[in-house]
């Protein structure tokens, strides 16, 4: 019987992991991995395939995490079934594990695109080290690469193939880049960084055909341009990997539902990370937040409540701090202007620095910062505390807002115990 | 382990940028740190002035860090005494924990590594913290630890 089972191997994992050793020193864990890769930061892959960090450094915790944290790590090893009646999880190959207490960590999975002429060689995702590995084994220098998706993901893609040499082309169905995180005026910023550095960049349209007889060699867009490739990498967006829960009585929506401890709607059962779908203080929905620091703290929590010490999150909202070609970019919150919402905007074109953010309801709700994000994390904070942001508006307009601009009352809020809670 | 500020003490002097400077120089030496060396060393401390309220931007080492909690690297971290530090090898300079801090407390080095920098109890320049040793006004003050 393990005492604590968890299913995944990433961010939410090792913060369930080190959640559960702040409470339990003893209990048994075990940990199922689907990748056989000890726990490597993700976002990290493109500067992994850039050649910026190394097979080791990827690592996020080191090689002696699992013994010093005493886990039991099954690698290569999928969990196809959960029953949370038995209290029994079944991974491919029939194994049966028992558990008192399940944390389902099973992130994402890059969406499959139903593209004619799919299926050939030359053809990847962007999602997991072994993508890396095989896109490292066919790119050379001076090869055309095809990226199908101007997201998150899509772009870091882009930038590594680049600075590998590789001549690329992203295309976004979408009218700018980061339609998820950014604006139109600070994309059109980014865009007009990207292509600058020699990225091509099509937006407004999409990828209708793969052609090649068993290799990949071009693609067709929507608008009937005909571009040759030799690597096409997907990245149009990802789903929760909950299906394996079908017949398990575990309620999934888009992701799987949880409370605020980070339990499912079965007894014993947690999830954390990019599978779940919790509050969203912002948008005041339940929603999947598919972000790496949110993931860890959603299973630190889960953790520590399997362990038996309560502790709530006050939900996650989506937050991003990525750079392109040296543009450093932070954004945090809601993006769309709505009825009733302000927004401020400082936009200085010879420092190439863009500024945005959003109040409503008299509290701050969202932000850009592009090019200088000097300081982001004091409004982050503000938009997570929910603090009144009226009267700062003019210093907000200035483009910088940092803990001398506060008034006392909200100063003393973050300088006090309730600060970072 | 922190270093607690006494605003109403701070005056806005700078001495502690200085000092902080001088923690993470080679010779430890105010005019050495400042004249004498190769690389001139960077302040982990950001002195903020909006009169008539002035106080360094400063690493509070929170007990639940945001920056560790939400560095994707693994790179910042708690060592054994909880204070918060960054293993700089391991950075990427993404700057999520630039996006964390509640504080303004992490900024980008202007060298050339451009790696996030922010107080480190002066734990590798020996004693107490040079910001607490040198405020003349007494406006920080370490707490905690032994």
């Amino acid at each position: 019987m393990n005492d604590y089972l968890i299913i995944g191997n990433s961010a939410a994992a090792t913060g369930a992991i080190e959640g559960i050793r702040t409470v339990d020193k003893k209990g048994d864990i075990t940990v199922l991995s689907e990748e056989a890769h000890l726990c490597y930061s993700r976002p990290l892959i493109s500067y992994f395939l850039a050649g910026k960090v190394d097979g080791e450094k990827i690592i996020y915790r080191g090689r002696d995490f699992y013994s010093k944290n005493k886990v039991n790590l099954h690698l290569g090893s999928r969990a196809i079934e959960v029953d949370p009646d038995k209290k029994v999880v079944t991974s491919e190959g029939g194994r049966e594990y028992p558990y008192q207490k399940l944390l389902i960590a099973t992130g994402s999975s890059p969406l499959a695109l139903l593209l004619k002429g799919s299926g050939k060689k030359g053809q990847h995702f962007f999602y997991n080290l072994n993508d890396v590995y095989h896109l490292k084994e066919i790119i050379k220098e001076g090869d055309s690469a095809v990226v199908v998706g101007g997201g998150l993901i899509g772009l870091k893609a882009a930038e590594a193939l680049s600075l590998k040499g590789l001549k690329v082309t992203v295309v976004e169905k979408t009218p700018y880049l980061l339609s998820s995180i950014l604006n139109q005026a600070s994309a059109t910023i980014l865009e007009e960084r990207i292509r600058k550095s020699g990225i091509r960049v099509i937006v407004n349209n999409t990828v209708e055909e793969i052609t090649g007889t068993d290799k990949v060699e071009g693609v067709i867009l929507g608008s009937g341009e005909r571009i040759s490739c030799t690597t096409l990498v997907l990245a149009a967006g990802v789903k929760p990997n909950t299906s394996f829960l079908e017949n398990s009585g575990i309620p999934v929506n888009r992701g799987i539902l949880v409370n605020e401890k980070m339990e499912t709607q079965r007894e014993g059962v947690y999830a954390a990370g990019d599978v779940v779908e919790g509050w969203d203080p912002l948008s005041e929905n339940k929603r999947v937040v598919p972000i790496w620091p949110a993931a860890y703290c959603q299973g630190l929590i889960a953790g520590k409540n399997m362990a038996g010490h309560p502790m709530e999150s006050s939900g996650e909202f989506p937050r991003n701090s990525i750079s392109f070609f040296g543009l450093n970019i932070i954004t945090a919150g809601l993006l769309e202007v709505n009825s009733g919402e302000e927004e401020i905007i400082n936009y200085n074109e010879d420092k190439n620095t863009y500024y945005r953010v959003l109040i409503k309801d008299n509290r701050l709700v969202g932000m850009i910062k592009m090019g200088d994000i000097k300081e982001a994390g004091v409004l982050t904070w503000m938009i997570k505390k929910k603090m009144p942001a009226g009267d700062l508006k003019e210093k907000l307009k200035s483009g910088s807002l940092n803990p001398v601009h506060l008034p006392e009352s909200i100063r003393s809020i973050l300088y006090g115990e309730e600060g970072v809670k | 382990m922190k270093i607690e500020l006494k605003k109403e003490y701070c005056v806005g002097c700078g001495l502690c940028e200085i000092y902080c400077l001088v923690a993470h120089s080679s010779s430890r030496e105010v005019i050495k740190a400042f004249k004498g060396e190769k690389e001139k060393a960077e302040s982990r401390l950001f002195l903020e002035i909006d009169k008539p309220v002035s106080f360094p931007l400063q690493c509070q080492h929170c007990d639940d860090a945001p920056c560790v909690r939400g560095c994707i690297t693994g790179a910042m971290y708690k060592n054994q005494e909880e204070i918060t530090l960054l293993d700089e090898d391991k950075c990427v300079s993404c700057y999520t924990c630039i996006l964390e801090c509640p504080y303004g407390a992490i900024q980008i080095s202007k060298k050339e590594s451009l790696l996030p920098i922010k107080c480190d109890l002066c734990i590798g320049s020996g004693g107490e913290p040079y910001c607490v040793n040198n405020c003349p006004n007494g406006a920080l003050i370490l707490k905690g630890g032994s």
